[in-house]
């Protein structure tokens, strides 16, 4: 039986034009794309016209963008990068980052960099003025998430970049979790530095890019061959490239009907969840939210148990994001967002895609109240 | 020549996909779309199809499976080791050790390194090409906190005395890193007889995928991620698992065990190919030590005619060789390999590396002969500048 997959924050399902247009490139299309002969130099026109829709994806220029691979590494690439032409050791992030961020910053930290980690408030959003005041001269960058992988909350990158940049500071954003969501406009937003992942629309895991405004000055992490002019190293990842091209492309095309269709269904599931269960609480801005993403807690009960009895019925959804998942410490977002005790421990996240059909929300919507009730009568903390 | 038909001489820049790599891909491809830290089923299928294919490594390599790391490709395990052992103790031991004939995400990392208050020293290789281990002995020191040498050259194909190297290194109390991405799946490479600490391969110099590297860790060493994020990889590369490649790595690991005894086939091709260049030009000569040398990979100088001229016109007939490594490519300066061993610039620009696969047959060689024999006389005429 095919699953209810409504945990898309995670990873998402590779679509099929994607993995029709790798093939092949396991196939007969093996070649290099930096031999010389006609052979790889046909792959490497490939790999261009893959980077040619990941640019467009955000109204980039194709030479704007490198190919990494993973979110993970262009995080690490932007923030090192940002350390290493500047000079300074001064960073400036959220406390409710990917741990791609978070620990990333740890580590620089046990080299002499000073991070701020910025708080929010209950709904997940940031202090503006908080930003300014940590903002000093030794701040090489600030990385602010576009929208948050567990809450959804959309932070307000273009306030966030404009007070940023007027600081003549370098500005990363990670759009992992908003690229094919919601439209992202590079020409707009001043960022210097975004970060994207392929299997988080509909492409492979191994892929991801990075994208670098024309001018801003950089320095590779993987250093080695010339490949991505020098900026990125190591023989090119060729079948996942020309998949996230083919995502890009495929996010796109149809982003605007996409959104709507998938905000109309994830409305109608929060609200049908919120009636059905008492002592439900959303987490997170409701008025600035991806359009796929509700994390919902249930009081008195335990998420983990949530989502196992969930699992019987072949619904994935997720407790926290999956790169923490098996620990039992709670949400980090969550307990940044000063969500209580009896609340914080019962959270699932439920995130769709565009795969996502009204037929699988109905039997999320018949299937989880009794749950919820049978959980919740086990519960020593009563109700 | 039609275009299904090109004879593909460049194995050591990239391999095609073995089918049941293919097959292994395609089918996790389909079938498996978790992301292997998530904790439901479909997450627990990915977990098991990344927890296989380390065992496979580890079989190839006579490690264990916890020794294997995936990462994003060969350069980022070479870029990981040197950043994490070289930082690690950087108060009490500022020195690392290589050598010149390095490929450049070796030799590139150690110039950034260097400029980071790290000390190295670069190895001659010589003539042969060979790294001489009586010279590490002469440069470690106690200051040393690694020595990294690659198992095989990617353009000559010479292979290091690796064992007589990490022996070295270990009577220092030195770690010693390879990088075998040339020499998996061309011959035998045992962690344990060899005497590593450190390994690094790339699958698609052994029909793998592109995209899919490995670090072999060994038990008991402490190091720092290079990619910092989620706990992945035992906490030593963060970053959502490539799943379909690494299953495409997995089962070439397999493979590669199982199909090793074809490359004396292999090597039959090149040396009937190899000779029959020398009685078309006998003023050619092979790089490198030919004792010891991958059984795949030709070396060759063509005094008089560009290599670059060369490939090109190969191209034309179909067939698939380069003047250096791919890493190189398009840069028309001369191979640095090649000059550490002594040749003139003039030399390394005449210089061709050819590299068989186990796709190869007989009537390839004889075609290529036949397309050498075509282009040469003209390609004399034009003379080095081509």
């Amino acid at each position: 039986m095919k699953p209810i997959y409504l945990d898309n924050n995670a990873t998402t399902m590779v679509a099929d034009e994607a993995r029709e247009a790798m093939l092949p490139y396991l196939s007969a299309e093996y070649g290099n794309p930096s031999s010389m002969h006609h052979f790889g130099g046909k792959v490497h026109r490939k790999i261009e016209s893959a980077r040619e829709e990941v640019a467009k994806l955000i109204n980039a220029e194709p030479e704007e963008i490198i190919f990494t691979s993973c979110g993970t590494e262009s995080d690490n690439t932007a923030i090192m990068s940002a350390l290493e032409t500047t000079g300074k050791r001064h960073i400036i992030t959220t406390r409710v980052e990917h741990p791609a961020v978070l620990n990333f910053c740890m580590a620089q930290g046990r080299k002499g960099c000073k991070t701020a980690f910025l708080p929010v408030d209950k709904s997940g959003r940031l202090d503006l003025d908080n930003l300014e005041k940590a903002i000093n001269d030794e701040t090489a960058v600030v990385s602010v998430m576009y929208a948050n992988n567990e809450s959804g909350v959309i932070f307000p990158i273009e306030k966030i970049a404009e007070i940023v940049k007027s600081r003549g500071v370098l500005f990363h954003t990670v759009a992992v979790q908003g690229a094919g969501k919601i439209e992202i406009d590079v020409k707009r937003l001043p960022v210097d530095m975004m970060s994207l992942s392929g299997h988080k629309i509909h492409a492979p895991k191994g892929v991801g890019a990075l994208y670098i405004r024309k001018g801003t000055r950089f320095s590779p992490y993987i250093i080695g061959g010339h490949q991505e002019r020098g900026r990125r190293s190591g023989t090119e990842n060729v079948a996942s490239i020309v998949a996230m091209g083919t995502a890009c492309g495929l996010a796109r095309n149809n982003i605007a009907e996409e959104i709507v269709k998938m905000k109309r269904m994830r409305d109608r599931l929060e609200n049908g969840l919120i009636e059905r269960c008492p002592d439900a609480i959303i987490n997170g801005d409701k008025e600035n939210r991806l359009p796929n993403t509700t994390n919902i807690s249930f009081e008195y009960i335990e998420g983990e148990a949530i989502l196992l009895r969930l699992n019987e019925h072949n619904i994935c959804a997720s407790s926290g994001s999956a790169c923490t998942s098996g620990s039992l410490e709670p949400s980090h977002v969550l307990r940044a967002m000063g969500v209580p005790f009896t609340a914080i421990h019962g959270s699932v996240r439920f995130s769709l895609s565009r795969y996502t059909t009204d037929e699988e929300i109905d039997f999320v919507l018949k299937t989880m109240p009794p749950i919820i009730r049978e959980l919740r009568d086990l519960s020593p903390f009563g109700r | 020549m039609l275009k299904n038909k090109r004879i593909y001489f460049d194995h050591n820049a990239t391999t095609p996909l073995a089918p049941e790599v293919k097959e292994a891909m395609c089918d996790t491809m389909e079938n498996i779309f978790g992301n292997p830290s998530s904790a439901y089923m479909e997450g627990m299928a990915a977990r098991q199809i990344v927890d296989r294919a380390r065992a496979s490594v580890s079989n190839l390599l006579n490690g264990c499976a916890d020794c294997i790391i995936f990462e994003g490709s060969g350069s980022e395990a070479n870029n990981h080791v040197l950043k994490s052992i070289a930082f690690a103790n950087i108060k009490d031991k500022n020195h690392i050790i290589t050598s010149l004939i390095e490929h450049p995400s070796v030799l590139d990392t150690c110039r950034v390194l260097e400029k980071k208050g790290i000390d190295v020293s670069y190895l001659k290789a010589g003539k042969s090409g060979r790294v001489n281990p009586e010279d590490l002995a002469t440069v470690v020191t106690k200051k040393t906190s690694l020595v990294s040498v690659m198992t095989a050259n990617n353009e000559t194909g010479v292979i290091q005395p690796i064992k007589e190297l990490a022996a070295v290194a270990k009577k220092n109390g030195v770690l010693f890193h390879t990088d075998a991405t040339q020499a998996i799946g061309k011959i035998p490479v045992d962690v344990k007889k060899l005497g590593v600490d450190l390994l690094s391969l790339s699958a698609h110099k052994f029909y793998g995928p592109k995209g899919a590297g490995a670090l072999y860790v060994r038990k008991g060493i402490v190091m720092e991620p290079l990619i910092h994020g989620g706990g992945q990889e035992h906490g030593l590369r963060a970053g959502t698992e490539n799943v379909i490649g690494i299953a495409g790595l997995g089962t070439a690991a397999e493979l590669a065990r199982k199909n090793l005894p074809q490359m004396k086939r292999v090597k039959a091709l090149r040396d009937r190919l190899e000779k029959d260049m020398h009685k078309l030009f006998p003023k050619a000569r092979i790089n490198g030590d030919k004792r010891f040398r991958l059984p795949n990979t030709i070396s060759i100088t063509l005094p008089g005619i560009n290599g670059g001229a060369f490939v090109a016109e190969l191209d034309k007939k179909g067939i698939s060789i380069s003047a250096g490594s791919a890493c190189h490519a398009g840069s028309p300066k001369p191979s640095g390999i090649l000059l550490a061993m002594g040749l003139t610039a003039e030399e390394a620009l005449c210089t061709v590396r050819i590299s068989l696969g186990i796709g190869n047959s007989m009537r390839d060689i004889d075609s290529a002969i036949k397309a050498f024999r075509e282009i040469i006389p003209s390609l004399s005429k034009r003379g080095i500048l081509g």
